[in-house]
């Protein structure tokens, strides 16, 4: 919240500023609450049970896949998702 | 390289039982590492808030996880959080041998004497039309998103809590407390005055607990909706509108009452806990069936947190739901035994213990007379439409789970084996209790349909971690 604690991220291509150490789910929910797409339908997910046991969440942090609702924000962190704007890019 | 840990004992889970069992363990002389996925030690019930700033910072409940973390590193417990056990094995000379991932990339091998369990509880979901939609989250979920972060809920738009159970309540006074409007609280059961007062009666420390709750609910200013529960969730790509329904005498929702909440952005939704029992079960040791605990849970002896399976203890909402108190209380005891059986000790002084197993009982009394107020719903309360995925991790849906229940299949483990629910990274834990539903209504019994025995990795976790870790296990690297 206070303005001197933001940092930088990389959200789906696009630098965005964050408070540090802001769950990525508070993240990306702002955005749209849904950031994944499901395996056979491709229907829309989201975070789900936001204690890292159903994996709806799942992002890419720094190359790596991840879930959102486990992770905070870091300076310079990038993050990718499945079907946010600038994914695949 | 796979990092390496010799110890007496290891605890699985942070929170308020896995953190008293530790520092107990600790305090009776043995070597003790605790391990958590999360950043930060404490579990649900001491979950730390993430911003200095939030409204949560300084609360009894963030406080006191603090401590009892403070406490347990001053009892020389090593706590290594980000940390992930994706498997647990015996090992032959009856020890027990933890791969774990750490901060999602490092593979970590822990050998242990013995191994205290306290992988604490989650929410049993229940499928509803429109359960699957970006924007309906669970209950706890909205409970983290106002706990930890800026304290406010992301997604624009009315917030809706619904469900059953004394949690709903909690979370609205979460609501109360961040001071984020809550719009509509829509709970299965009424009311029941009556045995309410009873049960506090018989528990006055509780009385200005449950007073609390209530005076939080009227605060946080929502529509207030007993007996009704949430037929549809409606949008497109996201939550847009919510529908409820009052319950009638047959327990289910009548459609002719359907009332439609528009702009809704959140919908959290819990209907009671369940036991996180993957690595328990994964262990072999024996679990029981209780609505009234969660339903499946770890079984153990109350004096000693000894499960079925020599070395291994839980403690916690892993032996059975009852809230954070019941959790310290078996944590303290279960760490004790397993520190006196690591060290070829005579069991904990019984004058130290006994007093601990009363008060044990007492809290575990509590928590049932608790249960009994909001019984679990048993079935599927809603009639699903056929293409409702039941499975969210392989779209597995209800006519799928119904053709393979007619073809035969009379248990869990041969529903997933025939449609692939409970095959995905969630490993049948969210799937579970709606499959159990099912085959209940085809007729067996969920003692009978039993659960997914969980398999190698228990988490989904990196290949090169597993193998790394499973190659320290072995002792080649
Ligand atoms: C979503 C949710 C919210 C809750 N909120 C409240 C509340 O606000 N107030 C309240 O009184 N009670 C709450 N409860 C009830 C809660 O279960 C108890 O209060 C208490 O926290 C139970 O203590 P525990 O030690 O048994 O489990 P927990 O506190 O749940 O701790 C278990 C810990 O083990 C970790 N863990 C599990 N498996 C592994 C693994 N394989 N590897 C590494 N770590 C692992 C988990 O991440 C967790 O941190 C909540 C429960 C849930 C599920
Ligand atoms: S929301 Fe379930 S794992 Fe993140």
């Amino acid at each position: 919240m206070s303005e001197d604690r933001t940092i930088g991220v990389i959200l789906d291509g696009v630098p965005s500023r964050c408070a540090e150490g802001l769950p990525l789910t508070s993240l990306l929910a702002a955005r749209a609450p849904g950031w994944r797409a499901s395996p056979r339908a491709g229907a829309p997910r989201g975070m789900f049970c936001g204690m890292g046991l159903c994996f709806e969440c799942m992002v890419e942090v720094d190359g790596r896949p991840a879930r959102a609702c486990l992770e905070t924000a870091r300076e310079g962190m990038k993050i990718r998702t499945a079907t946010g704007p600038g994914a695949g890019s | 390289m796979t990092a390496r840990l010799h110890v007496d004992v290891a605890v699985i889970g942070a929170g308020p039982g896995g953190l008293a069992a530790a520092r107990a363990a600790a305090e009776g002389g043995a070597r003790v590492v605790c391990l958590d996925l999360f950043a930060a030690a404490g579990g649900q019930y001491h979950m730390q808030p993430t911003q200095p700033e939030s409204r949560f910072a300084q609360t009894p409940q963030v406080l006191s996880g603090r401590d009892a973390a403070r406490a347990a590193r001053s009892a020389g417990v090593e706590i290594l959080t980000r940390t992930e056990v994706f498997w647990v094995a015996g090992t032959e000379d009856g020890g027990y041998c933890l791969s774990a991932c750490q901060a999602g990339a490092e593979a970590l091998s822990i050998r242990a004497t013995t191994l205290v369990v306290a992988s604490g509880a989650m929410e049993r979901p229940l499928p509803f039309p429109g359960w699957t939609l970006p924007g309906v989250i669970g209950a706890g979920a909205a409970q983290r998103l106002l706990k930890t972060g800026t304290g406010a809920l992301p997604v624009p738009g009315k917030a809706v809590l619904a469900g059953s159970g004394p949690f709903l309540m909690a979370v609205a006074q979460t609501f109360a407390k961040a001071g984020q409007p809550l719009a509509h609280f829509v709970e299965y059961r009424r009311p029941n005055p009556r045995a309410t007062a009873r049960l506090l009666a018989r528990h006055l420390r509780k009385l200005a607990e449950a007073f609390g709750l209530l005076r939080d609910l009227r605060r946080s200013g929502a529509e207030r909706h007993f007996g009704h529960i949430v037929t549809r969730a409606l949008g497109k790509d996201r939550l847009e509108a919510v529908e409820i329904a009052p319950i009638d005498a047959s327990g289910r929702p009548d459609p002719a009452r359907v009332q439609r909440i528009e702009g809704v952005g959140t919908l959290a939704i819990g209907y009671g806990f369940q036991p996180v029992t993957d690595v328990t079960a994964a262990l072999g040791a024996d679990h029981g069936f209780d609505p009234a605990l969660g339903g499946w849970h770890c079984i153990v002896d109350p004096a000693t947190g000894a499960s079925s399976r020599p070395g291994l203890y839980a403690a916690g909402e892993v032996s059975g739901i009852g809230g954070a108190s019941p959790a310290r209380l078996s944590g303290r005891i279960a760490g004790s035994h397993a520190a006196a059986a690591a060290l070829g000790r005579a069991a904990p002084d019984a004058a130290i213990v006994a007093p601990l197993a009363a008060e044990l009982a007492a809290a575990r009394g509590f928590a049932r007379g608790l249960a009994a107020l909001y019984p679990p719903l048993p079935d599927l309360p809603l009639d699903l439409a056929p293409d409702e995925v039941l499975c969210r991790c392989e779209d597995v849906t209800l006519a799928e789970v119904r053709a393979a229940v007619a073809d035969g299949a009379r248990e869990t483990f041969a529903v997933k084996m025939w449609t692939r629910a409970g095959m995905g990274p969630c490993q049948g834990r969210i799937c579970g209790a709606a499959i159990a539903a099912e085959l209940r209504r085809a007729g067996t019994r969920p003692e009978a349909a039993g659960f997914n025995r969980p398999h190698l990795p228990l988490r989904p976790t990196p290949l090169p971690v597993v193998r790394a870790a499973l190659a320290a296990e072995r002792g080649s690297t």
